[in-house]
């Protein structure tokens, strides 16, 4: 279970605020939109981690479908004896709230509660995260700040393979739209590599 | 299939057994009907072999949107059901799951999408001798209306219904086993149930609600226990022991159907055979009770509890609602409707009959806009059966139909809609000869409604009384008979009973005294659902009160709440009034974004200027301050976004008070996010902005066809067209579009903004315009504009 406790700072940094000085009403408004997140949020993950080994086309993921295509991810991975594919998100009803105050002409108070949103979303997937990191540690790994699809050359298509792949749709509600865009809107994947040798707190160190 | 006198056995997971032979992880198992036929065929073959009476055909994901383009849901559908024939089935069961797109408002398939989709599936299933169809691991209530719907309306098969519950009893769309029971009973699902996600211990207390509620039999599939990731693997813990045990439980409160989901094998299945043999159905408890309910709620209507109808979305005397049906400003509707909910209302009655609007298609609007923004039941209100067949139809949940009458034409039309959509139906006490003055006249008519509505299969429960109040200024003895009917039809019926309160007191001075006593007299009476405004005080504290009386409010715990402060705090009469120098505050409101002021503000600068005028003096100038300010980066977006929905407040009573052509002439503008992109907030901000400075503003949404915003151009006459594009991806589709524009419409313009895009992108793309955020949106079009006015002088 992940357990959230919502990040007042980056969701006002989603908010573009760059130190400017808030009214009384900005900031009810805010503490507001974080409750609401937090009671709506709910979120779930799943991981699985696979050996991968080098093809022609790129990266392949044992006993999967999936292979892993791009300069970028093949980079990321260079070295790595598995890696950990995860999908994180923070469930639909935040959504339907946010279309609620679209909707209904209440606009400031929707792109609030959109980046609130999407801070928890990311609280959520460094929160899972840190799962998967010991569960590396724990199997004498270290592991590298994970890498999502759209990321440099890493295709966006690759979320067609990850979310079979993972069971998404049946185990935590994403669905992909024809443009490869994930419903629940507030979903993470990542790909996590997991490499042998020294490492520290922060991930990995060659 | 007898399913009250015997238990019928479904086999296990499929999924299951195909890791187990080594299937790649994320391969889809429907293509091995024509890959790998062998392989299935003897899967099914293990489960006949296991005791199961029906094999579930290999078509978990058969229709047209998961399977690979290069083969026909036909051809698939049809390998997988002779593939379980030939593994010698005792019977077939056509396996139906989610489409795989998600639905409206969050998604972007329609209800009558997912119905074509569902639509091609079934017919394929029955025409290949399937023997029932299962509609399985479903998380959206509407998608499996729709589902069903196909089901029965397209084959002559028995169909079941089951949605998956996560740990906190609720599908991922935030149904719950109730609703599921109550909604899909009436529906005329012919088993439901649940299955998958939950392990059968999980599974006992949800099983158990729907045992109680289900008017038809109960089946229940669920997984070996929850997942559990070990060793690179998902895997599911519960021993067939622990499985068969639940299992046995759930045969105790009386269901029938049984089988199992992931992480279920041919040991699991032969061993509930075992199970069953030997035993009988247990005969349920049903708790037949009237309920509305939408996908995420359920009203219940037990013993003496009421529950209110909001009745504000109703055109009738309603000037500014009127003129929102007729300009499709759904905004302000959805406003109502979620004041409504805000206010303590249980359930919202949905009228759209104006005369000069398409009533079919405006109620079926409202019905999906409104369930896109409360979770409360709706009462569809019309006159018209064809606008309630199509409300119903499209409606999410168990709705009410308001209403039939005593005439013979209004049973015989009205009541086959409530009976095909599982929906209750309120009854008026009026027949072809009007209102009868006498009770006794009235309920004649309720018990003839009533009796016509068994027998069309309509159960008791689902027929409401209205026994119509008319205006105690005219028809002053005449409401005493009211209550009276309601006494008559409680007792001697036992039907519960609706009543449009707010009638009573027309004519008289201070209405909301008559109707406040009046509403307690009728609940004196008995009445259940009155119909009244939930913004009303004197009537909510009527309603607060008399939960407490009746032992619905538990332990007077809300009344307390809400009353025990009372006389200690001020009454909130002294609000306090700015009304000196309107003019010269409405900078600072703006600036500042205090929107609940713009209002009252703009009212009283109308008492001595022109809208243009407030418009161009006092309005653009701080909203262009505003503008000044987020550019230094002194304002952020909220505040910037707060400014601009304070003037919007004050531009809605500008529109309200005043003829369009006075308030939106400085020229239209047609805005969209563009195909594939489901990001519109953005635009949203622009459409906004645009319409502060005095824009007519033509939203077609997000996800826009280029076709679509082509023709709304021409039929329009557009100039000036906003795109938003979030995603690099969907930038292509913003090229096609502007294309397009340029090929069919050259004169008119394009300006775009979004987050990937800069000024060298728009170009390459063939915008003529590009704006980094709202407040340049602006800027441009009153530019551009002014120009187009130059041109023409």
């Amino acid at each position: 279970m992940i357990k959230l406790d919502g990040n007042r700072k980056e969701a006002l940094r989603y908010l573009g605020y760059k130190g400017q000085i808030l009214n009384a009403q900005t900031e009810e408004q805010l503490d507001l939109c974080l409750k609401e997140g937090l009671s709506l949020a709910a979120p779930r993950g799943v991981y699985h981690v696979f050996d991968i080994e080098k093809t022609d086309k790129g990266l392949s993921l044992i006993g999967t479908d999936l292979t892993l295509e791009g300069e970028n991810i093949g980079r990321y991975l260079d070295g790595a004896k598995k890696c950990a594919v995860m999908a994180v998100t923070v469930g639909i009803a935040i959504d339907r709230a946010v279309i609620k105050y679209e909707k209904s002409g209440e606009i400031t108070k929707a792109l609030m509660l959109d980046c609130v949103a999407t801070a928890l979303v990311e609280e959520a997937a460094d929160k899972f995260n840190a799962e998967i990191d010991e569960n590396a540690r724990e199997n004498r790994f270290v592991t590298r700040t994970r890498f999502s699809p759209g990321y440099g050359d890493f295709p966006l298509d690759t979320q067609r393979k990850i979310i079979p792949l993972l069971d998404c749709e049946r185990r935590l509600g994403i669905i992909l739209n024809s443009e490869c865009l994930m419903t629940p809107r507030k979903s993470v994947t990542a790909v996590i590599g997991f490499f042998e040798g020294e490492g520290n707190e922060n991930g990995f160190e060659k | 299939m007898d399913l009250k006198n015997d238990f019928l056995l479904f086999d296990g997971g499929f999924g299951t057994m195909l890791q187990q032979r080594g299937l790649k992880t994320g391969e889809q198992p429907d293509m091995l009907n024509l890959t790998n036929p062998d392989l299935v065929r003897q899967i099914h073959k293990e489960y006949v072999d296991a005791g199961a009476d029906i094999i579930t055909a290999n078509t978990f994901s058969s229709n047209r949107n998961k399977l690979p383009e290069n083969v026909t849901v036909d051809e698939v559908v049809g390998a997988a059901i002779r593939l379980a024939k030939e593994a010698g089935a005792k019977k077939v069961a056509l396996d139906v799951s989610q489409i795989g797109i998600l639905m409206e408002p969050v998604g972007e398939m329609t209800f009558d999408e997912a119905y074509g989709y569902f639509k091609q599936t079934v017919i394929a299933g029955a025409e290949h001798g399937a023997d029932l169809i299962l509609i399985e691991t479903m998380s959206d209530m509407l998608e499996t209306k729709a589902a069903l719907l196909a089901a029965k309306e397209n084959t002559d098969l028995p169909v079941f219904v089951s949605m998956t519950l996560g740990e906190d009893g609720r599908t991922f769309l935030g149904t719950d086993a109730k609703t599921i029971a109550l909604t899909f009973s009436a529906l005329g699902a012919d088993a439901l149930g649940l299955n998958c996600s939950l392990g059968p211990v999980e599974m006992l207390p949800l099983i158990k609600e729907i045992c109680e509620y289900s008017t038809v039999p109960v089946l229940c599939q669920p997984n070996a226990g929850m997942p559990v990731y070990k060793d690179g693997k998902t895997v599911y813990t519960v021993s067939v022991d622990e499985f068969v045990s639940a299992v046995s439980k759930m045969l105790d409160y009386g269901v029938t159907v049984i089988g199992g989901c992931c992480g279920t094998t041919p040991e699991y299945t032969a061993a509930l055979r075992k199970l069953i043999s030997g035993r009988k159905p247990v005969k349920r408890e049903i708790k037949r009770v009237t309920a509305i309910t939408s996908s995420s709620q359920s009203v219940i209507l037990d013993g003496r509890n009421i529950a209110v109808i909001g009745e504000r979305i109703n055109p009738t005397g309603k000037k500014r609602l009127r003129q929102a049906l007729v300009e499709k400003d759904y905004e302000y509707i959805l406003g109502e409707a979620i004041t409504q909910t805000e206010n303590g209302a249980d359930l919202l009655d949905v009228n759209a009959g104006l005369p000069e609007i398409n009533e079919e298609e405006t109620l079926e609007e409202l019905i999906r806009q409104i369930q896109a923004v409360t979770a409360l039941p709706l009462q569809i209100d019309s006159s018209s059966p064809e606008a309630l067949e199509r409300a119903c139809r499209h409606y999410c949940g168990k709705p009410i139909i308001n209403s039939v009458n005593g005439k013979k034409e209004s049973l015989e039309t009205i009541l086959p809609i409530a009976k095909k959509y599982g929906a209750a139906v309120v009854g008026l006490t009026l027949d072809e000869n009007g209102i009868p003055d006498t009770a006794e006249e009235r309920f004649e008519i309720a018990e003839k409604i009533l009796e016509t509505a068994l027998s069309y299969g309509i159960p008791k429960e689902d027929v409401l009384i209205d026994s119509l109040v008319l205006t105690a200024s005219t028809n002053q003895k005449a409401v005493m008979e009211t209550l009276e009917t309601i006494k008559k039809v409680k007792n001697r019926l036992g039907l519960k009973t609706v009543l449009g309160v707010s009638n009573v007191s027309f004519g008289l001075p201070n209405r909301e005294l008559v109707n406040s006593t009046f509403l307690a007299a009728a609940f004196g009476a008995g009445l259940d659902m009155p119909i009244l405004n939930p913004l009303s005080q004197k009537y909510t504290d009527v309603v607060n009160v008399f939960k407490v009386l009746n032992a619905q409010d538990e332990n007077s715990e809300k009344y307390i709440e809400k009353y025990a402060s009372l006389g200690t705090t001020d009454s909130g009469q002294n609000v306090k009034k700015e009304s000196v120098n309107a003019e010269n505050s409405i900078e600072n409101v703006i600036l500042s974004g205090r929107k609940s002021e713009a209002a009252s503000l703009t009212k009283e600068m109308l008492k001595t200027l022109s809208p243009v005028e407030i418009i161009d003096k006092y309005f653009i100038p701080s909203l262009d301050k505003v503008g000044e300010k987020y550019e230094k980066g002194e304002f952020f977006l909220p505040q910037l976004m707060s400014s601009a929905e304070t003037v919007k407040a004050g531009f809605d009573v500008l529109k309200r008070e005043c003829p369009a052509s006075e308030t939106g002439g400085k020229g239209e503008i047609l805005v969209a996010t563009v195909k594939g992109d489901i990001h519109d907030i953005g635009k949203n901000i622009v459409k906004m902005l645009l319409e502060n400075y005095g824009f007519k503003v033509l939203d077609l949404g997000k996800d826009v066809e280029p076709e679509d915003i082509v023709k709304a151009v021409k039929e329009h006459d557009i100039k000036l067209v906003g795109l938003s594009a979030l995603m690099t991806t969907t930038v292509r589709n913003m090229e096609k579009t502007i294309n397009a524009l340029k090929k069919e419409v050259p004169d008119c313009k394009v300006m775009v903004g979004g987050a990937v895009l800069n000024s060298e992108y728009a170009s390459q793309v063939g915008a003529d315009f590009y704006s980094k955020d709202a407040a340049g949106s602006a800027r441009i079009a009153e530019d551009y504009f002014g120009k187009l006015k130059l041109e023409d002088k």
